[in-house]
């Protein structure tokens, strides 16, 4: 059964599918939580939460804005947000964080990984402190007054790294799109 | 970006990453929110940043959670894994009603007409209830098959003509639980369903829901 489906199916409360959409994306909604998180404890409680709030608001899901798997980890990436200013999470090291994003992992189907690999080459390709700044405001969450304050900069600074960094992404990805 | 405007765009794209990355709140978001109703080209480029931060999240790669994390999920859903009943049959028909709501674009909605968006018959192994055959009104010439699985293994279900002779089959890998197919019911005299586990013993029969 494709996402869509299942997900359109969860919203008339049936256990069966419930059981079938948590099995299927367990892994990547935990994955996300622990690496913005890196307490286990703290990203089950967050990946739970996420779960039910897409049980909650399946019906909202709309396919024309994105699939379901990113609609999904967005809604888990911004609660892990929350919970890391909430309860003053460690904080994930940029550059640890930056090479879990850029290594060599096994990913979710060979078109995903394929894109992906550019992706990741755009990132390696950024200047250290873009990589930083971006690493900090895209998945830590945090603003650029805090990424200016976490690195020891001015405001304007990493305001400027961080839209560097976002917009050579962006070049990166409407380049490879172009190539297809 | 026009020549009128220009200005609020240049104003708008200093901050277009960080509305992206949802990091703008207060007034200063309000504000840029205000601008992309009036400024498609501005609106395009926060979708593009947007993707990125999308394309972002997906390289964080898949972490198997700790053990017993689905039952715990499940729990505080509030999900029990369901057992026939008679109340089942209808939030059944209500899961394949979305289902097909959301395969075929919707327009219908469940009971709208004031009758049942579906109608189910009875899966039975002997006297006891297993399972239910449920049929949408809209897509009447599909059939979907629930059934409580006694002991996981391939299943085979057949369709069967009034003669009694096969009209059409599938195959269903179940692994326990209550189990959901689909099968197209091909046209002519299809009266009855019948479901066999691997070695050939029947499991379930049923007639099929008359519309």
């Amino acid at each position: 059964m494709s996402d869509d489906l299942l997900l359109a199916g969860l919203t008339a409360g049936d256990a069966e599918l419930a059981v079938t959409f948590v099995r299927r994306f367990q892994a990547r909604v935990f994955g996300v939580a622990l690496t913005v998180l890196g307490d286990p404890a703290l990203a089950e409680d967050v990946a739970q939460q996420a779960f039910e709030r897409a049980w909650r608001h399946a019906a909202l899901f709309d396919p024309r804005r994105g699939a379901v798997g990113t609609w999904l980890t967005a809604i888990t990436h911004n609660l892990a947000v929350d919970a890391a200013r909430a309860r003053r999470a460690i904080p994930v090291d940029p550059l640890e964080l930056q090479d879990v994003l850029t290594g060599e992992t096994p990913e979710h189907s060979a078109i995903a990984a394929e894109s992906a690999d550019e992706l990741r080459a755009a990132i390696r390709a950024l200047p250290v402190e873009q990589g930083r700044a971006l690493v900090l405001a895209a998945f830590r969450g945090l603003t650029a007054r805090e990424v200016a304050e976490s690195e020891g900069i001015p405001l304007g600074t990493a305001k400027t790294r961080i839209r560097a960094a976002m917009l050579r992404l962006a070049a990166a990805l409407e380049e490879q799109e172009d190539r297809a | 970006m026009t020549a009128a405007n220009s200005a609020e765009c240049d104003r708008f794209r200093e901050l277009a990453p960080e509305i992206a990355l949802g990091l703008v709140a207060g007034h200063e978001r309000a504000a840029a929110l205000a601008h992309l109703q009036d400024c498609p080209a501005c609106g395009q480029h926060t979708a593009t940043l947007g993707t990125v931060h999308d394309r972002l999240r997906a390289l964080i790669p898949p972490a198997e959670p700790p053990v017993g994390f689905e039952q715990r999920v499940l729990d505080r859903l509030g999900v029990t894994r369901p057992r026939p009943a008679p109340t089942a049959r209808w939030i059944r028909a209500a899961a394949a009603a979305a289902v097909v709501v959301a395969a075929f674009g919707g327009g219908w909605v469940a009971g709208s007409a004031g009758r049942p968006p579906a109608v189910a018959s009875p899966l039975v192994d002997g006297a006891q209830h297993v399972g239910d055959i449920i049929v949408s009104r809209e897509r009447p010439n599909f059939l979907s098959v629930y059934l409580d699985v006694a002991r996981p293994g391939r299943l085979t279900c057949e369709l069967l003509r009034t003669d009694g002779s096969v009209a059409a089959t599938e195959t269903y890998d179940a692994t326990g639980g209550t189990g959901w197919w689909g099968i197209s019911r091909p046209a002519g005299d299809v009266a009855a369903i019948r479901v066999s586990d691997a070695g050939g013993a029947v499991v379930a029969t049923g007639g099929l829901p008359r519309p």
